[in-house]
């Protein structure tokens, strides 16, 4: 049985851009979240690539944003 | 190979689409890193030293380039690898999903980065400079 394997991806330019539309999108006035909306320009990213199953997050959110963008999501937060 | 044998041959197109995503400098850093480390502490280790003495401990990241585009496909973020790593964490509860085999879990560089911060920010406790090592074993 082989066990889970972990990819590390780059951030790119286009990901600065993208995170850019998420936050002019999404940003709320308690906070910018610009970390957030670069790991989602990532996800959303890998996603138009290889359809993912899931973002895994802990942040509620994260999570909202990456729904609303489409991306199906597991919190972590409140796990099923 | 007699004239009567069959041969079966299957092609398939093992190009992994996230290739041109994937920091293969960083992978490799990181494997360097793993391989000249003195010891790779395991899960529960690295939990011991987040619940109380601070210390020396190396960062760990778990980096592998194979391909497996069969395997369910999730991308990380770091608010959930660090619960991971949280000492009150329910083991029970977020351990399995980073062990479930055939799962190809994706995380971005910025994750590596922010996982220092996890360490020095929430727990208190600050990787040492130049020894961010890697938590294969823990996937």
């Amino acid at each position: 049985m082989v066990e889970a394997v972990l990819t590390v991806v780059a951030i790119a330019d286009h990901h600065h851009a993208e995170a850019e539309r998420l936050l002019k999108q999404y940003a709320t006035p308690s906070g910018s979240r610009t970390l957030d909306a670069l790991q989602l320009a990532v996800a959303l990213d890998v996603h138009r690539r290889e359809s993912l199953d899931a973002v895994v997050a802990a942040d509620n959110a994260l999570c909202q944003v990456a729904a609303a963008e489409g991306l199906p999501v597991i919190n972590r937060r409140f796990p099923a | 190979m007699k004239e009567h044998q069959k041969v079966s041959v299957t092609v398939s197109d093992t190009e992994d689409p996230l290739a041109p995503m994937i920091d293969y400098a960083f992978m490799e850093s990181a494997r360097r890193e793993i391989q000249q480390a003195d010891h790779i502490p395991n899960l529960e280790e690295v939990r011991r030293i987040l619940s109380g003495s601070p210390g020396s401990l190396q960062l760990i990241s778990a980096m592998s380039v194979r391909t497996a585009s069969e395997w369910a496909l999730f991308f990380v973020d770091s608010s959930a690898l660090a619960k991971l790593y949280q000492p009150e964490a329910d083991p029970i509860r977020s351990k399995p999903f980073f062990r479930q085999p055939e799962r190809r879990l994706i995380i971005s560089r910025l994750t590596a980065v922010e996982m220092h911060s996890v360490f020095a920010g929430r727990f208190g406790w600050v990787v040492e400079p130049g020894r961010s090592a890697a938590l294969r074993n823990h996937f």
